[in-house]
């Protein structure tokens, strides 16, 4: 099926999982790709534009994503080694020695292989069933968004929500968007 | 937050948000180092059954955490 991804649709997929990293989560979830799919630096220019047009810019949708999925978890934070200082761990020290057998960023929180969870195939399925509903080869960007907005109960829909973006208006200018010019 | 005396003055002390403070950050620590203690232990073949009985904790337990994140 991925192979029908367009380049940019892609690559929102694959930032997705960065976005995952950068919070410290474990699964890429629909949340996280609407957030590479919000993102100005690297994100596919028409829903990056569609959405904060809709009142969903990219730090909007980032710290609802925090609130409601709960804060990233930073375990090499100055705070918590300021913490672990107070009862006599250095962290550092910790840190090198376990980095001596098992190499640098050992115990970062998302070490292990970032895969997709649940929710995050939905989005993939949904997306290409949008693709097909659309009459459209290729699977884009647009029909990644429209995926998250299908799934009512998925993260991304809940974010979007809490927001205030109305999802319905949403769907309609993206679809709008993906008729070819009269 | 950034002088470490004053910090270690405080969580030896009786402050609550300093203490718990710490408390939090032992358990990150403790939980990084048992998740990457744990993929360490099945890439070099331990059985779940033995995890659990080095952490002391039931085999369901550990294979419930962790099975997702070492077996793939």
């Amino acid at each position: 099926m991925f192979e029908r991804f367009t380049h940019d649709a892609r690559a929102a997929v694959l930032n997705a999982q960065e976005e995952a990293r950068a919070l410290g989560h474990d699964e890429v979830g629909s949340e996280h790709v609407l957030l590479a799919l919000t993102n100005p630096e690297n994100g596919p220019r028409s829903t990056v534009e569609v959405l904060a047009a809709q009142g969903a810019p990219y730090g909007r949708v980032r710290d609802t994503l925090i609130e409601l999925a709960g804060s990233p978890i930073r375990l090499l934070s100055d705070e918590d080694a300021a913490a672990l200082a107070s009862i006599g761990i250095d962290l550092d020290v910790v840190l090198s020695r376990v980095e001596e057998s098992f190499g640098p960023g050992a115990l970062e929180p998302t070490a292990g292989r970032i895969r997709f969870a649940k929710p995050g195939r939905v989005t993939l399925q949904l997306a290409l069933r949008e693709a097909l509903r659309l009459k459209s080869r290729a699977i884009t960007s647009e029909h990644l968004l429209l995926g998250l907005l299908r799934a009512k109960d998925g993260m991304a829909a809940r974010i979007l929500k809490e927001i205030g973006v109305d999802v319905a208006g949403l769907r309609g200018i993206v679809e709008a968007s993906l008729r070819p010019a009269a | 937050m950034t002088d470490p005396t004053g910090l270690a003055a405080a969580a030896s002390g009786t402050d609550p948000r300093e203490g718990l403070r710490a408390a939090l950050a032992l358990r990150r620590l403790a939980e990084a180092l048992e998740s990457l203690q744990v993929r360490n232990a099945r890439s070099q073949g331990w059985s779940w059954q033995e995890i659990a009985e080095a952490l002391e904790v039931s085999k369901q337990a550990v294979h419930k955490k962790h099975a997702s994140s070492s077996d793939r």
